[in-house]
């Protein structure tokens, strides 16, 4: 099983139909993508174990990326345009693998932070709510 | 008003312009599937070259076209000198070279990364090599 490095790795989102990188990122995680569960425990079960079953939804992911922010930057100033006009956009991330493998998100919520300390460089935090299955 | 695509561009075809779907090319690499074994999996991509005549002034503005008309060139305002230096960052970006390592992209010593995290070597690959053997040893730093 090979070992992937995170060094590469591309965050990409859509403009006009094709793919553009973000630029400037230090790290991008994507967390979240959950089966969700209901539980079954009953009120006369013996078994101290609570039980669960799969209700057959799973909760998409997350994606959040660090990176220095630059305003003058295009890719930053389409990704700060989706806060004002709510578009759904798809994402792409590309491995750094031999393939290169990537995968497809569905952006539908939009999430912009913004850091100015004295001993760092202008950073931003992105977060992408999204929907349905990554493809 | 046109302009003409510096790199290539993967495609999203759920919202590429119709005019540009019969330019769409593909790339096919093997991927494993837990159950039907080696798979050939393809990614649509437009290649260097293309013209596009939609969003020409966003395309030029973000490093991933130049100019093909002289109504695309009014446009868009910038100089010669000021599209090459987007083209460039616009193609550092989509290599995915992270700020670091900024600097040996800009000067053509890398390329990219390979699977292992190691530079990919650029043109100027010599240049990083000459620097890593004339570099002074690094002094152990004095006990306080």
């Amino acid at each position: 099983m090979a070992i992937i490095k995170s060094k590469g790795t591309v965050l990409s989102m859509s403009i006009s139909g094709t793919y553009t990188a973000i630029s400037n990122l230090t790290s991008v995680d994507i967390s979240d993508e959950k089966t969700i569960t209901f539980g079954t425990e009953v009120i006369n079960q013996t078994d101290p174990y609570k039980t669960k079953m799969s209700s057959g939804y799973t909760d998409p992911p997350t994606i959040k990326a660090e990176g220095f922010f630059d305003p003058s930057n295009a890719s930053w100033q389409a990704y700060e345009g989706l806060l004002t006009s709510h578009t759904e956009t798809n994402f792409k991330v590309t491995y750094t693998d031999s393939a290169p493998t990537s995968k497809v998100y569905k952006g539908v919520g939009f999430g912009l932070d913004k850091k100015m300390a004295m001993t760092d460089g202008v950073k931003a935090n992105i977060t992408i709510e999204t929907s349905g299955a990554p493809t | 008003m046109q302009a003409e695509l510096v790199i290539e561009l993967d495609v999203d075809t759920e919202n590429l312009p119709a005019y540009l779907r019969d330019k769409i090319r593909l790339k096919f690499f093997e991927s494993v599937h837990p159950h039907n074994g080696k798979v050939k999996k393809s990614v649509p991509y437009l290649p260097a070259g293309t013209t596009v005549t939609h969003d020409v002034v966003g395309y030029i503005a973000r490093g991933q076209a130049i100019p093909a008309d002289d109504e695309a060139k009014a446009a868009c305002g910038f100089s010669p000198e000021e599209i090459a230096i987007r083209t460039h960052k616009y193609r550092r970006q989509a290599a995915g070279i992270w700020p670091e390592d900024y600097h040996l992209f800009d000067a053509g010593m890398i390329s990219g990364y390979n699977l292992d995290g190691t530079y990919r070597p650029g043109p100027n690959w010599a240049a990083y090599q000459a620097s890593e053997k004339t570099a002074p040893a690094t002094e152990a730093s004095a006990p306080i």
